[in-house]
């Protein structure tokens, strides 16, 4: 088996209440738009009205950031239910979430924690993954996360482990290129050498975002622009993977939507300027 | 080992760090300069308790004036360790938060109506989008009206606070230096969206009477009957039940 093949939609940005406005009273200069799973799960108010105008023009993709898939509590069958729900309305590109967990005996640490690198934890993410694929009906995408602690049980290293549950579970990867530079520099690893370890035919979609440097180690804040390295690191990801659906992360202190476009025109150019000397 | 222990430990340093020792972080996060596992499990606690704080500074802005940034910082820690975060939506996380005050008053004594006010302010942001019905719902029923019952849209509510903290979130929504002093008056607070702007206002006892037998299943004449106490009671009722259907208050009128 392998990842069914996903359309490249392009550059695209997060659908943020910020920018609810201009996505309401016009056309945003976007090829689409990612939206947070749970931020819509509610079937009223401003959100749902606003995703509703915005899958009438441009393609959505949904996000989620606590299906906690590697946790240690029963996967959360509301939280499924309401994912179904919601994908079925909305008919996304695809739906993602995160290689993580997040809650812990019923608690919810709203954090994507980083998973011990071994076999059981292998085991223990690939049954889920096929459980949220067999609800949904539908293959998901999983992306790596950004991480401040490593376990000492590893016996993996994080790429093999990724590229390891992708091909198990017969999922597809979002390849978070800040992410990958995040956990490189927290933890001393090669960043490139950990693209190289990625199957091309499974990465799906990729993302951009900022990072704080708090000197000791990096924190991924998605609160800034794109740095230069991880700017260099995203140009041998497209040289590696092809011009795979992008978009820019700005979820703290959110720009004004002239300066996120800005953004994403420079994620543009830059996987242009990749696919051409990769040609 | 394993993988729910390793769990266990993580999310204990990250919610509860006083109850892990070092040595069990020591012994299994891996080390890796300059940072030890004792720092780097404490990166995810500080995250932890930022973020909680901050879901809670976006439902509850005026509480968050009223106290300051550091007494709403300990009243978030606090809170967290009695009521931890039991939704994957983090905009749950304060529907407590008032109960939690009443037990833990602050130093004014009405905060918890200040939160409870606040938390119903949130809530009808979100609820569920309903079509509401004008007055000639009611109109078009002719004499069977008075049998009539009503039923609000699923954005309104009627919120019973201790204190009247309505001019407390005025002043506080308006950035005043001075606040008012605590009015131990108890009040009820009709809260509701119109379109995307949530609004609110002060009930008169009467008024929040006819609400509730409303709310109760009581019919239109009940209801009404909610204002025999006026001087103008057929004129008063009928001007009130007027301001609902305008104010968008009503879903729907159940004929008998």
């Amino acid at each position: 088996m392998s990842l069914a093949r996903l359309p490249r939609l392009g550059h695209g940005i997060g659908l943020r209440s910020e920018h609810f406005s201009e996505f309401l009273s016009g056309d945003v200069p976007v090829d689409w738009v990612e939206a947070i799973s749970e931020n819509f799960f509610l079937q009223g108010g401003r959100p749902r009205a606003v995703l509703e105008a915005v899958r009438q023009k441009l393609p959505v993709v949904l996000h989620g950031v606590s299906l906690s898939i590697g946790g240690p509590d029963p996967l959360d069958k509301q939280h499924l239910q309401q994912l179904r729900e919601l994908a079925r309305w909305v008919e996304p590109a695809w739906v993602s979430d995160h290689l993580c967990w997040g809650t812990h005996r019923g608690r919810y640490l709203h954090d994507l924690l980083p998973l011990p690198f071994t076999e059981e934890s292998l085991a223990h993410v690939v049954a889920r993954v096929g459980q949220v694929q067999d609800t949904l009906g539908r293959q998901i995408l999983l992306e790596n996360v950004s991480s401040y602690l490593t376990f000492s049980a590893s016996t993996l290293t994080e790429w093999d482990f990724l590229a390891e549950v992708a091909a198990r579970a017969d999922c597809g990867i979002l390849l978070d290129v800040n992410n990958v530079y995040v956990s490189a520099r927290n933890h001393g690893f090669d960043a490139e050498a950990y693209l190289k370890a990625i199957p091309v035919d499974r990465v799906g979609q990729f993302h951009l975002a900022g990072y704080s440097d708090h000197g000791t180690h990096l924190l991924d804040t998605h609160d800034s622009p794109v740095t230069d390295p991880v700017w260099a690191l995203y140009r041998e990801a497209v040289r590696r993977f092809g011009p795979v659906t992008t978009l820019i992360e700005w979820d703290e202190h959110i720009p004004p939507l002239p300066r996120l476009l800005e953004e994403s025109a420079r994620a543009r150019a830059v996987a242009e300027a990749a696919v051409r000397e990769a040609a | 080992m394993k993988l729910a222990q390793l769990q266990d430990l993580l999310a204990r340093a990250i919610a509860e760090p006083d109850t892990v020792p070092a040595e069990q972080l020591l012994s299994s996060i891996a080390p890796h300069a300059p940072l030890d596992a004792v720092a780097r499990a404490g990166i995810y606690a500080g995250m932890y308790r930022n973020r909680l704080a901050d879901a809670l500074r976006a439902d509850f802005p005026n509480l968050h004036r009223l106290l300051g940034d550091d007494g709403f910082l300990e009243l978030s820690r606090a809170y967290a360790a009695s009521h931890p975060s039991a939704s994957s939506d983090i905009g749950q996380f304060g529907r407590h938060l008032a109960d939690f005050l009443a037990q833990h008053p602050g130093p004014r004594g009405d905060e918890a109506d200040l939160a409870r006010l606040e938390w119903a302010l949130a809530q009808a942001f979100t609820a569920k989008d309903a079509a509401p019905v004008g007055q000639e719902a009611l109109g078009a029923l002719g004499e069977a009206a008075a049998e009539a019952r009503l039923h609000f849209v699923p954005a309104f509510q009627v919120v019973a606070l201790q204190h009247d903290v309505l001019p407390l979130w005025d002043a506080l929504e308006a950035g005043a230096e001075e606040l008012p002093a605590v009015d131990a008056q108890a009040v009820s607070v009709a809260v509701w969206r119109t379109g995307y702007q949530v609004l609110h206002r002060g009930l008169p006892a009467a008024e929040a009477e006819a609400v509730a037998r409303a709310q109760g299943g009581a019919s239109l004449a009940e209801v009404c009957e909610a204002f025999s106490e006026a001087e103008d009671a057929a004129g008063e009722a009928f001007r009130t039940l007027g301001a609902w259907f305008a104010g968008s208050w009503v879903a729907r009128v159940e004929s008998a």
